[in-house]
């Protein structure tokens, strides 16, 4: 599985307390070396790392330096939201064999997952997008990622899932994950994005 | 003539239907207790499976909450006594135009940044009253790019 076009970096939380005193904690996301930069007219605060906190009193005060809390602090004062918060959205890449619609035997096996994703975010929707690699002319690449990607439409119409709505998009050859000169054939290009959210 | 005005009708119709959808800017996944939007002049319980616009105002009552997901796959909790104005949402990565505000006035929000937060970190700022939280790049960034 991979998640090469969803990235969550930044995950934090913002709270008014009684006072008018609002605070800012960056928690951990899925990738290390997120920040948060708080900023009031008279300054700014950065944030990075996980569970630092700074607390702003007023627009005219620079956000108070930040201050490490544990994560016992973080679940008891925020525990519920956080385990009320949606499952981000994930993404798979299905790769296909050169010049037509038939799945690698690795991108069959990932159907299961697909279900199984689907399952824990409804209601959701669904993004299938269909590439190409540059092997071939511009305009046949277009009609073979949208051929890719209706494809594997076909694989969700006919499962009895809880989808809101489906999208079927072609990108053609403009958005390789591996960049190639044209006319080159580059299995990781050819490929349908499955987008869950 | 006639026929003709009415093939225009209806691919105005058409145009129209597409145009609303794509006005959508997110899903909501969950509410609990009294969820409120308020869209415009007009204010309605908010329910799981809806769809939020650019100026919606999302507000939560007491002991209540609400999940939604942005099209960019950014993740929005916010727990009671919430109020929260989606004031920008553009995304349109093949045109890489990228641009999201949210204002907080009060309550409590979570928040976890998608392609936006990785795409174009300065295109997104979530505003609250005393100022401004921003999110700064990472070096996954230029990996993704």
């Amino acid at each position: 599985m991979k998640t090469l076009h969803l990235v969550f970096i930044t995950l934090f939380f913002i709270f008014f307390g009684g006072c008018a005193s609002t605070q800012v904690i960056l928690l951990e996301g899925s990738k290390e070396s997120s920040a948060v930069v708080v900023k009031t007219q008279a300054g700014e605060q950065v944030i990075n790392v996980p569970r630092g906190q700074t607390k702003i009193s007023s627009a005219k005060e620079t956000p108070s330096a930040p201050k490490v809390l544990t994560q016992e602090d973080v679940q008891k004062q925020f525990g519920a939201l956080i385990a009320k918060a949606p499952k981000p959205p994930v993404s798979f890449l299905l790769y296909f064999k050169s010049g037509g619609t038939v799945l690698t035997e690795e991108s069959e096996k990932l159907f299961t997952l697909i279900e199984q994703s689907i399952k824990e975010r409804t209601p959701c929707d669904v993004n299938i997008i269909g590439h190409a690699d540059r092997a071939g002319s511009t305009h046949y690449n277009i009609t073979l990622s949208l051929n890719r990607a209706k494809s594997v439409h076909t694989w969700f119409s006919k499962q009895s899932l809880d989808i809101r709505a489906i999208t079927v998009e072609s990108y053609g050859e403009e958005d390789p994950i591996i960049p190639t000169k044209d006319g080159v054939s580059e299995p990781k290009n050819r490929r349908v994005e499955i987008l869950i959210r | 003539m006639k026929r003709w005005l009415g093939m225009s009708l209806f691919f105005s119709f058409l145009l129209s239907l597409s145009a609303f959808s794509n006005d959508e800017i997110a899903i909501v996944k969950h509410t609990e207790g009294t969820v409120t939007l308020k869209r415009n002049t007009t204010i309605t319980p908010l329910k799981q499976r809806d769809q939020l616009l650019k100026n919606d105002i999302v507000i939560t009552g007491e002991k209540s909450s609400v999940g939604v997901i942005f099209h960019d796959g950014s993740v929005l909790s916010l727990g009671e006594k919430s109020h929260l104005v989606i004031e920008e949402f553009t995304f349109k990565p093949l045109e890489k135009q990228f641009k999201f505000d949210l204002y907080m006035n009060k309550g409590t929000a979570l928040f976890e940044s998608g392609k936006i937060g990785t795409l174009a970190p300065e295109a997104f700022e979530f505003k609250i009253p005393e100022g401004t939280v921003g999110i700064r790049g990472t070096k996954f960034i230029v990996e993704v790019k």
